[in-house]
């Protein structure tokens, strides 16, 4: 359980961070956004991120939370950038 | 012209090459100082380091894969190891009575049997025992997974010693190759999370450092971590400044292993207290973590004494924790539950490598990252080609430099893989009674990847690639289909029973299988033409990829 509640946030702090990138944002949404709103997203990220780390931590402890924490990260990032290549071939397609 | 296209492949556009003075009106910055260490420290290792990488990825499974490779054990369902270690002692009472010392390692969750080595007559020798009975079973003579394990940092035909100092040798050169990558990156944050599908050059090096930033904490994080497994090898010059003599020594030992003190024999008989015991009582004050290992000094003496030592399970440090029992009256002598700052730091840094603390999810991330850091190894030796094909004068005759890194590439990459199926299918189809078996299963390891260089050198090497990639998944895909005919712990017996340490096996390999023929269907797509014809397109592809090239050159 640890382990999913610890991926869940580290995904969406990556969306997040993906989304608050003027070159994916117009890949993925077709419209530029405001700078706070841009500032709110890279936020957000970050937040998701620790929230993960604080989740990881909590359930399995410092020492083996922080390495799972990391792979998590890892995955998680994996995971959206496969998403994004699909969706790219996809629209080529 | 030739002496100067010889010379211009090794160029990579940089400003420090003296035949083109337009282009050197200022030495060259950091980044390309670093792009030029990270290209060379890559490639001289790359090979070796591939290998490492690879075969210390699937050494995370490596109690699931000696399994696999002894189908004649049945699964373990639920044993206790306190009784494991006493049926286990009153075996080796039998069969190795008044030796000096037992070792014994506990089956665990992953592994189905006890080992036990003791001093035979004039050599050290080994068994496997249920953990049920405390039988010795026998199974096909074999080292599972602990090959691919010792082969990733102490390779095989050369003295341990020699294959550990190129093992550090190459894992120096990769912290290099990390640091010297990282500074090169210009773009860590705004490229993260960029891929241009099919631009040639500029897609492999998308690829290639998508590969190497997500996994950035574990890339360093091994590298680092696998130096320090060895540094008392590798740097052994504090040891011996702060540790002189043979007391200080013994200190030093005491804290970093774990160890009990040497004990004088008695000669006076005296019946063993019940092991089962000593380890339930360890395991109530390891808060009900098992035991992992138990060693018996002179067992059947009056002087006998008794270790029990936790296992890794549950905490990240691999440094010692364990209890001394005497081993007649079972008093306990000494029991260690932490070390001072310094062997503690070094016993994390050990269990960040080995990862024996994870839990079934962590170690498949592990798996993952580790996997990420071959392909990046891959990627890197590969994009060395990809670089130069295009500064080719003629892509059918390159130079010689050129097709030897290109023919590696396809041995290493493609051919280790193909090796490891056969190392597997070895495991299979060797003779039962042949002697010196397990050795033999190594020696078809390397005779197959020695086939795959020839292999490379003798054939275009696009076809070699492709061979070889398509022959390694129809070797690994072969091999669960095998299990269900032939083995009798296949698929259609581990499904239906649970049995997930077996089945896990066999169905990553075809997980693997699959991988290789993505690999070899995008290799096919990728250049579908004749040298000449390819050559062409690489025009093309150049023209696309030009302004990235002057961007990035690592």
């Amino acid at each position: 359980m640890t382990h999913l509640f610890t991926l869940l946030p580290a995904l969406g702090g990556f969306i997040a961070l993906c989304l608050a990138m003027d070159r994916h944002r117009e890949d993925l949404l077709g419209r530029t956004l405001s700078r706070s709103g841009v500032r709110l997203l890279r936020g957000l990220g970050w937040l998701l991120l620790t929230l993960a780390y604080a989740v990881a931590v909590r359930g399995a402890g410092w020492g083996i939370g922080s390495v799972a924490w990391t792979g998590h990260l890892s995955l998680a990032a994996g995971l959206v950038m496969l998403t994004l290549i699909v969706r790219d071939r996809r629209r080529v397609r | 012209m030739s002496a100067r296209d010889r010379l211009r492949p090794a160029d990579d556009g940089t400003a420090a090459h003296p035949a083109k003075p337009a282009r050197a009106p200022k030495p060259p910055g950091i980044r390309q100082t670093m792009s030029d260490l990270h290209t060379w420290t890559g490639l001289l290792v790359g090979w070796v380091l591939f290998a490492m990488f690879l075969t210390g990825t699937v050494s995370f499974y490596r109690d699931e894969l000696s399994q696999w490779m002894r189908p004649e054990l049945p699964a373990q369902h639920g044993f206790s190891t306190a009784d494991a270690a006493q049926h286990v002692t009153d075996t080796l009472g039998r069969i190795a009575p008044g030796g000096p010392t037992w070792y014994i390692t506990l089956p665990t969750p992953r592994a189905n049997v006890t080992q036990a080595f003791w001093r035979g007559k004039d050599r050290f020798e080994n068994g496997a025992f249920s953990p049920d009975t405390g039988e010795r079973v026998s199974a096909r003579d074999t080292r599972g997974g602990d090959f691919f394990y010792a082969f990733h940092f102490q390779f095989h035909y050369m003295p341990v010693l020699w294959g550990r100092w190129l093992a550090g040798f190459c894992a120096m050169f990769m912290l290099i190759a990390i640091v010297s990558g990282v500074i090169t990156h210009k773009k860590i944050f705004t490229d993260f999370f960029t891929f241009r599908w099919g631009k040639g050059q500029r897609s492999w090096l998308d690829a290639h450092n998508v590969l190497s930033v997500f996994g950035l904490p574990f890339h360093l994080m091994i590298t680092y971590t696998g130096l320090v497994t060895l540094m008392l090898m590798y740097f052994p010059w504090g040891m011996n400044a702060a540790f002189q003599t043979p007391a200080q020594r013994a200190e030093f030992n005491a804290e970093a292993f774990p160890a009990m003190a040497p004990a004088q024999r008695s000669g006076e008989g005296a019946p063993l207290t019940s092991v089962a015991e000593l380890v339930r009582r360890a395991e109530a004050h390891w808060g009900g973590t098992p035991a992992g290992r138990v060693q018996i000094n002179l067992p059947g003496d009056r002087n006998a004494q008794v270790m029990v030592s936790r296992q890794d399970e549950g905490r990240v440090s691999t440094s010692p924790a364990y209890q001394v029992f005497d081993g007649r009256t079972g008093a306990l002598i000494r029991s260690v539950d932490s070390v001072k700052p310094a062997a503690e730091t070094r016993g994390v840094l050990y269990g960040l490598h080995v990862g024996r603390f994870a839990d079934g999810m962590v170690r498949w991330l592990y798996f993952l990252c580790s996997l990420g850091g071959t392909a990046m190894v891959g990627t890197g030796l590969v994009m060395w080609t990809v670089k130069r094909r295009q500064k080719l004068p003629d892509p059918a005759r390159p130079y010689f430099g050129f097709r030897v890194v290109e023919r590696l590439n396809i041995a290493a990459v493609a051919g280790l893989p193909l090796a490891m199926a056969g190392f597997l299918w070895c495991n299979r189809l060797l003779p039962l009674g042949l002697a010196g078996r397990a050795d033999w299963e190594i020696h078809g390891f390397f005779i197959i990847w020695a086939l795959t260089l020839l292999h490379a050198l003798l054939r275009p090497a696009k076809r070699a690639w492709l061979e070889q990639l398509w022959t390694g998944a129809a070797l690994l895909a072969a091999l669960p289909v095998y299990n269900l005919f032939a083995s009798p712990r296949g698929l259609a017996q581990t499904l239906p029973t649970g049995d997930w340490v077996v089945a896990g096996v066999d169905l990553m390999l075809w997980v693997l299988a699959a991988l290789l023929m993505a690999i070899a269907r995008r290799t096919a797509r990728h250049q579908p033409r004749p040298p000449k014809a390819a050559w062409r397109g690489a025009a093309t592809a150049r023209h696309a990829a030009a302004p990235a090239r002057e961007e990035v050159a690592g």
